[in-house]
């Protein structure tokens, strides 16, 4: 573990797991999308407007669940000093970001037919763009402060604050009163969605998790790059793409 | 496995609600794109930064 939390490590595994990560991503979009989009039966009351579920739900998640990497990772750099962990957080912020825009764009989406608005001031959308205004924060304090060192401070430490949304996201649609329908995956017991719909979200939910992680190896590695850009194997890397590229 | 749809038209229509479900689903995969294009663009743009370092 701690052999891997080098740069150089991380560098030289992350590029063997990509174009896994790349083939889990393929198989299980196509099996999500096809299955959401085609063959998962339309719902009783919703006809298949429902089909957005398919990615407004693994939004939601994936927004969520990298807030809390992000968290976890500012803990780790905040106690231990381990610089991996900061790149990590640093690179997730935006695709946080780019997931918590997609879980209230689509939510918008679906509840204009569902609802009759494409926003209302509910407990669990207003708290969704808390956690949204939270990424941007990060992304600013990160490219505001020069300082690498004071930046990861000051980023975790907001990232270490923000956590306290998280259940307010999670638990908001049975705290109050809202619009927004409660857990159907995430809850005690089992889920209460149909099975024909069940398997596209899990696919979907798989899909998503899996161009989260590769988006964010790729991403960690140029990052890598640049934090890394005077030291030797970053140097005797650069010897290889140039040659190729130029025998091209 | 049978698709529940008879034709494009159905298909593409949604049962009326078209709009909403293709503009999620074009959201989707235009954000996706993006950040693949983005991600490969800093790559190429990292390398040229370290390349152009690098050399005397």
């Amino acid at each position: 573990m701690k052999k891997l939390a080098s740069p150089r490590e991380f560098y030289r595994v992350s590029g063997y797991c990509l174009p896994w990560v790349w083939s889990l991503f393929a198989v299980a979009f196509a099996v999500g999308l096809l299955d959401g989009l085609v063959f998962a039966p339309s719902d009783y009351q919703q006809g298949h407007a429902y089909r957005i579920m398919f990615v407004h739900v693994p939004s939601a998640m994936l927004s969520l669940g990298i807030y809390l990497l992000i968290a976890s990772c500012a803990l780790v750099n905040l106690v231990w000093r381990i610089k991996l962990a900061d790149v990590i957080a640093t690179v997730s912020a935006p695709l946080g970001a780019l997931f918590a825009g997609l879980a209230l764009l689509t939510g918008a989406l679906w509840g204009k037919p569902m609802w009759g608005t494409w926003w209302i001031w509910d407990a669990r959308l207003t708290s969704e763009l808390i956690l949204l205004f939270l990424y941007f924060g990060l992304i600013a304090l990160r490219t505001g402060i020069p300082d690498q060192d004071r930046a990861a401070k000051a980023c975790s430490i907001l990232a270490l604050v923000g956590v306290i949304d998280l259940p307010i996201i999670h638990y908001s649609v049975y705290w109050w009163n809202t619009l927004h329908q409660q857990s159907t995956l995430l809850r005690m017991g089992a889920p209460t969605i149909d099975l024909p719909m069940l398997v596209p979200l899990l696919a979907m939910i798989v899909a998503f998790g899996a161009y989260f992680a590769a988006l964010m190896l790729m991403r960690a590695r140029n990052e890598l790059l640049h934090r890394e850009r005077r030291s030797q194997w970053v140097h005797q890397l650069m010897v290889i793409p140039l040659t190729t590229e130029k025998e091209v | 496995m049978q698709a529940c749809f008879n034709s494009w038209h159905e298909f593409l229509s949604m049962g009326g609600y078209g709009f909403f479900v293709w503009g999620a689903y074009g959201a989707l995969i235009m954000s996706f794109s993006l950040g693949v294009f983005l991600t490969r663009r800093q790559y190429k743009q990292r390398l040229q930064k370290n390349t152009d370092e690098s050399t005397p």
